[in-house]
């Protein structure tokens, strides 16, 4: 199928895209029987600019019944179809910017027009940036000493950040650092999918995100207070 | 950008006529004998103002200060005055201080202060109609009479008669109201139009400058019977030629020359086996068996060489990333010790996160500072104008992509095997110099130095092509060739390798330009060719004198007014040239044989020029 970017038109539109993030699926308005095209782009990235080229990019794949392709790094699309589901889909994780198009396909000429969303507004907005929302917990690390008739918790020299939330697809190493005098020491994807890390010093690392694209929220619940089995 | 071999021509004329100015002492002898003014009538003789500015400061140098300039213009019908200085500024200095300055005998060093000499320019090229000839006039009378010394002044009008092909009409209505003036009652007017005798036009008005620089020098001198008679009121105009040194057929051949040995001394180059030795070539790329640029690694080195400390501060600063199954022991040894590679694994990715995201940071800020990024270009820039020729650049310019391949090494350096402390800042200077942004604003070097050079090499093919469009050398001229070629020839022979390493270093219209103006210097200063460049015409041989004085005692000196009958015998006939009567080879001492005694010889100082001036009175009823 051969795509093709065009001016917008009041008779085709699909704004106001936002973010479920109970369902993590997106939700969109459009016209009565309105395909629509999703772009999901990098953080903060809007694909407007480079439409015409997503375009020739997209020419001979057939996105019709697929998920989220990847087109290129940190850029993917999705054809949603009015009959698919008309007002919402599934999206593709957070830590990225979703942009929707309102298209039309022709089956007969094999050509799928794309239009131009409206000028943004700020009530309805065809652009949804998703921030990544992590929690996290920063505590001393104990370990229990024992004297012959009590035992006691002493600091085990660590300190251990929990994550307590996944970091999802899109996430980048890099995106959350933590701070210790000077210093800040990136966390990385592997750090994530380890649930937790011990940093050996008696000052407590702050967590900070590098970037919008991750939002650091409050854990759901207070979590027991760490028993380390790494403390030495 | 252009050059083309008539510039270089022109060039090379300034220079040699450069050699003609005061500081080479070629000042006149006679020098202005009564204070003098020259007034400018009108923005139209704006430009011949600025010749006499100059021709005269060359003239008499040490006056240069002295001879008043003044602009004459109008405010509706209001005349305005004001003085016109030496640097182009304009004075609102009253004409009556203007004049008196003239006469302050302590700070001027004329001979006489019984007369002051006004001469008026008076250009007809916009003239809407003949009676702005009788406005300009009053003009002229309200200055003569602001000066407050009418009864010392004598005035001249030189009226630069504008009677080319679109001004016929408009001259000829001029003529008219001449002829029915009352010459008696006006100011002497020396009618010169751009129009001759012979049909021929000047059309810039070149020569009508020099007649009118030529009349205001032999008119203001201490013979006071001819400086009276010049002064008589009536229609006067004049005949004149010049015969100089052929400064443009020297400056031609000169340049011909220059650039048949230049064109012999470009290198003959192969490009096509560039790409054919890949490790040759990036290391003339500036690439360092490291993957690495030499200027992005001193940038490293001073900016964010700090992020990673030293000695045990770098132990210290090590244990504060996470590990992955920490023990006491891995503490205790020294983790600066560790490789690389393996305190990346034990860090969960982050060690190589971290140079990453400082390499980053560094280069987002060089990179959106326009100065950063410039100067990593300029330094890269520098770096390949030492290396390649401007074919070579073009040549790589239009291969980008294959450089950029050539500069991307997807592999990690080998020293990540080896200790942080040793890797860390070889690895940092690693990731620089291959981040994808920095290659590309490299690579966006090679493309803007490459698109320079190829404008530089069409440049050059022009030049060499435009040498068909100059003039043939006249065949008159001809005998001064092996006069100038044999130096030239020689000079070219003796400096040929340095002029080669100049010629490489050639990678842009702008150091092409520079080239040749450099390599016009040395010719200049160069010992065997500095003093035949200054050489008077009447040396380059005897054949010169010959056609310099049937030029000068031509029957057919045009005259600069057309006119339908015949003028008959010349009031004054002057001969302007440098007076040497000590030198028995000079034209002077050549030429004065030849003219009748009646004939004035005025010293210009500048044995360059020889110029005859034939003054003639005008009836008015000949002007119709």
């Amino acid at each position: 199928m051969k795509y093709l970017y065009r001016i917008g038109e009041p008779a085709y539109y699909a704004t106001n895209l936002t973010w479920d993030s109970s369902r993590g699926s997106l939700e969109w308005r459009s016209g009565r029987g309105q395909d629509v095209l999703i772009v999901q782009t990098a953080f903060g990235v809007n694909p407007i600019a480079e439409m015409d080229a997503i375009c020739k990019e997209m020419e001979g794949i057939d996105l019709r019944f697929s998920a989220f392709y990847p087109l290129r790094p940190k850029l993917s699309v999705r054809f949603v179809n009015a009959k698919q589901g008309a007002t919402g889909c599934p999206g593709n994780g957070e830590a990225c910017t979703y942009t929707i198009f309102p298209c039309v396909a022709n089956e007969e000429t094999d050509e799928c027009v794309i239009y131009a969303p409206a000028q943004e507004q700020r009530v309805s907005s065809p652009v949804c940036h998703v921030p990544l929302r992590v929690a996290l917990e920063v505590s001393q690390d104990m370990w229990i000493q024992k004297f012959l008739w009590h035992t006691r918790e002493i600091p085990s020299g660590f300190y251990c950040i929990r994550f307590i939330t996944p970091c999802g697809e899109n996430y980048q190493d890099g995106f959350l650092e933590y701070k210790i005098g000077d210093y800040l020491i990136p966390i990385t994807r592997k750090m994530f999918e380890s649930h937790a890390i011990y940093i050996h010093t008696d000052i407590k690392p702050v967590v900070i995100p590098r970037t919008n694209a991750v939002t650091l929220i409050e854990p759901p619940r207070k979590p027991p207070a760490t028993r380390s089995k790494r403390g030495f | 950008m252009t050059l083309n071999a008539s510039d270089l021509v022109q060039q090379f004329e300034n220079r040699l006529r450069e050699l003609d100015d005061p500081v080479s002492g070629r000042a006149a002898k006679g020098k202005p004998f009564f204070p003098m003014m020259v007034a400018r009538l009108g923005p139209s003789a704006n430009n011949a103002c600025l010749f006499l500015r100059r021709e005269l400061s060359r003239l008499w140098p040490q006056y240069r200060d002295e001879i008043a300039f003044v602009s004459a213009d109008l405010n509706g019908q209001i005349p305005e005055f004001s003085r016109m200085a030496s640097n182009g500024d304009v004075s609102d200095e009253s004409v009556s201080r203007i004049a008196a300055k003239l006469f302050d005998a302590n700070n001027t060093h004329f001979f006489s202060y019984q007369k002051l000499l006004i001469y008026y320019v008076l250009n007809t090229s916009d003239f809407q109609s003949a009676d702005d000839l009788r406005t300009w006039l009053s003009v002229a009378g309200s200055l003569k009479v602001a000066t407050k010394s009418s009864d010392t002044v004598m005035d001249m009008l030189i009226l630069l008669l504008n009677e080319d092909n679109e001004h016929t009409e408009m001259g000829a209505q001029i003529r008219e109201t001449l002829a029915h003036m009352d010459s008696d009652a006006l100011p002497k007017i020396l009618i010169l139009s751009n129009r001759r005798n012979d049909n021929g036009i000047d059309l810039d008005w070149r020569t009508c400058h020099c007649i009118a620089a030529a009349t205001i020098a032999v008119s203001n001198q201490e013979n006071s019977t001819v400086v009276t008679d010049f002064f008589r009121p009536g229609f006067f105009t004049v005949s004149y030629v010049r015969a100089e040194k052929p400064f443009a057929a020297i400056s031609q051949l000169c340049v011909n020359t220059m650039l048949e040995h230049i064109s012999n001394l470009m290198p003959e180059e192969s490009v096509g086996n560039l790409f054919q030795e890949p490790e040759r070539l990036s290391q003339r790329l500036g690439l360092s068996p490291d993957a690495t640029f030499s200027f992005l690694d001193e940038y490293v080195e001073n900016s964010i060489n700090a992020f990673i400390p030293d000695g045990e501060a770098l132990n210290e600063f090590l244990s504060l990333f996470p590990i992955r199954e920490p023990s006491p022991e891995l503490y205790a040894e020294l983790l600066s010790e560790t490789s690389a590679k393996r305190f990346n694994d034990m860090t969960f990715g982050a060690w190589d996160c971290y140079l990453e995201t400082i390499v980053k940071k560094a280069r987002d800020a060089a990179l959106h500072d326009a100065k950063g990024i410039s100067d990593w270009r300029r330094q890269y820039g520098d770096l390949l104008r030492q290396e390649f020729t401007a074919v070579e650049l073009e040549y790589l310019s239009e291969r980008v992509a294959k450089i950029r391949r050539n500069f991307m090494r997807p592999s990690r350096p080998l020293t990540a095997e080896k200790p942080i402390r040793i890797d860390a800042k070889k690895r940092l200077c690693f990731l620089l110099s291959q981040d994808e942004h920095v290659i590309d604003s490299l690579c966006d070097e090679i493309k803007t130095l490459g698109e320079q050079a190829r404008i530089c090499l069409q440049t050059w093919d022009a030049l060499l092509k435009s040498q068909k469009n100059l003039h043939l050398i006249q065949e008159e001229d001809q005998n001064f060739i092996s006069y100038y070629k044999k130096p030239l020839t020689e000079y070219f022979f003796r400096n040929a390798e340095n002029l080669r390493m100049e010629i490489r270093k050639i990678l842009d219209v702008r150091s092409l330009k520079l080239f040749f103006q450099r390599t016009m210097d040395h010719l200049f200063a160069y010992e065997n060719l500095g003093h035949v460049f200054s050489n008077s015409f009447g040396d380059v041989g005897a054949v010169q004198d010959e056609q310099t004085r049937r030029k000068l005692n031509s029957p057919d000196i045009p005259l600069y007014l057309s006119l339908n009958f015949s003028l008959g015998a010349p009031v004054y006939s002057f001969l302007l040239l440098k007076v040497d009567n000590s030198d028995h080879k000079s034209l002077y001492h050549n030429l004065k044989s030849y003219f009748s005694s009646e004939t004035f010889f005025y010293d210009t100082g500048s044995d360059s020029a020889a110029e005859v001036l034939n003054i003639f009175r005008v009836n008015p009823d000949q002007l119709l």
